[in-house]
């Protein structure tokens, strides 16, 4: 691979040219530019790209989309709005429970946990177990095919969309495959870690429930949209541990 | 009415770091379209929920390795190992006087790509910030200086990050049936 003379990669060029780096990196970037003509002339390729990428992407549509998601995320509080809506899932609900699950009075979505072990293979979690920082297998069980999201609030409250990864809407789910395809990492945090697997039949958005769990309301069967259920359970994250000055999580 | 607080702070960060996540998303994705889509998914995950992922770090730290897990979530799509990704060794004693030779992120052929579409297959439930530090260095070729600056995180943070990310993913490498 050719370094082509230039000093300082890509990704640093940008925290300079976007201003997001501390003081005393600046002055030494500057430095640093002052004396390669190379990384001044990546630096100009930048500037001249940013200058003209508002007219090529104009903020318009995103902020729509934005606006889009926490109008939704917001409706699901608006308790007039949902009668009509709650007529109509109580009799699907009611109907579903009938029929899938005759009886079976604990909840209908279970969710599981998996961490690694030694050997090769994975164990089960237990509620309340204590985990480091090894990826996580997430296990939902629910009625039936449909949509799940894996959601978690650790103790500093911070809400973490797991499964599908950081998106705004639940995933497909096949019911024959309760193992969903994507790990989760533990929360570098010390403390209780919620975990809240969400499942409808319907596809169905997560700003309300990212909204709620920050807003400290847990996820509960009696608070959820109609449709969906939840199944949950927690751990106790080990936290990452001490390495010197600059380390954010430091214990 | 959506706050124009939250529309006004959005505004802000795309005017201010969109070109930046949108020329790294590009860069990664090589496709226009695709790399639209991504900046704006980028933007709301940070607006919606996933800037409390790393509360200490600053914004430009966290779209960056949001827009880089996104984009690396797309390679994966239909993606198949070749074998371009050399080994998933982490060097612990680098020269700071002699770095390694700098790598532009905007530069690279085939084999780049085919690279970065290897480890995105060893990347999958990896968090943003371990998968931002493993392409940087494994696909990137930056220092672990220059990676825990773009993080914003201690240089012996950062090769913890790596080397604990090197021992899982040379694990799924194998169950892959890849190993270079």
């Amino acid at each position: 691979m050719s370094s082509q003379g230039r000093r300082i990669p890509d990704a640093l060029l940008e925290r300079y040219l976007a201003e997001a780096v501390d003081a005393e990196a600046k002055a030494r970037f500057t430095a640093v530019l002052a004396q390669s003509p190379l990384d001044q002339a990546r630096l100009e390729e930048l500037r001249a790209d940013s200058a003209t990428f508002l007219q090529r992407h104009p903020p318009g549509k995103l902020v729509a989309r934005f606006q889009e998601e926490r109008r939704k995320a917001r409706w699901w509080r608006k308790p007039t709005r949902l009668i009509p809506a709650l007529a109509a899932a109580a009799v699907f609900l009611a109907l579903l429970r009938l029929v899938l699950l005759a009886g079976d009075t604990r909840s209908p979505v279970v969710l599981g946990l998996h961490t690694p072990e030694r050997d090769g293979g994975w164990s089960r979690v237990s509620p309340g177990q204590t985990l480091y920082s090894r990826p996580l297998l997430l296990e939902v069980k629910a009625p039936a095919s449909g949509f799940v999201a894996v959601l978690s609030q650790d103790s500093a409250r911070t809400v973490t969309v797991h499964y599908p990864y950081m998106a705004t809407a639940a995933a497909p789910y096949d019911v024959s495959q309760p193992l969903l395809p994507q790990e989760a990492s533990p929360s570098p945090i010390p403390g209780r870690v919620d975990m809240y697997a969400l499942y409808s039949p319907a596809p169905f958005e997560l700003g309300w429930a990212v909204s709620a769990l920050k807003e400290g309301r847990a996820l509960t069967a009696q608070g959820l949209p109609p449709g969906v259920l939840v199944g949950s359970t927690f751990y106790t994250a080990r936290g990452l541990r001490s390495f010197g000055p600059g380390n954010p999580y430091a214990d | 009415m959506i706050g124009n607080a939250e529309v006004d702070q959005l505004e802000e960060l795309y005017r201010r770091y969109g070109p930046a996540i949108s020329r790294r998303v590009r860069a990664m994705l090589r496709d226009e379209e695709e790399a639209a889509d991504v900046t704006q998914d980028t933007f709301l995950a940070y607006m919606l929920g996933a800037s409390n992922l790393r509360g200490q770090a600053s914004a430009f730290t966290v779209l960056y390795q949001i827009a880089t897990h996104k984009a690396v979530d797309r390679l994966r799509r239909g993606s198949r190992w070749s074998g371009a990704l050399g080994p998933l060794a982490v060097t612990q004693d680098e020269d700071s006087e002699h770095p390694p030779a700098v790598v532009p992120s905007h530069q690279g052929g085939v084999e780049r790509v085919e690279a970065l579409r290897d480890l995105a297959l060893l990347t999958e439930g990896e968090s943003p910030q371990s998968l931002t530090a493993a392409v940087l260095y494994f696909v990137e070729g930056y220092t672990m200086e220059e990676i825990s600056q773009v993080l914003d995180l201690s240089r012996k943070t950062a090769s913890r990050l790596l080397a604990e990310f090197a021992g899982r993913a040379r694990t799924r490498e194998a169950r892959l049936g890849g190993a270079v």
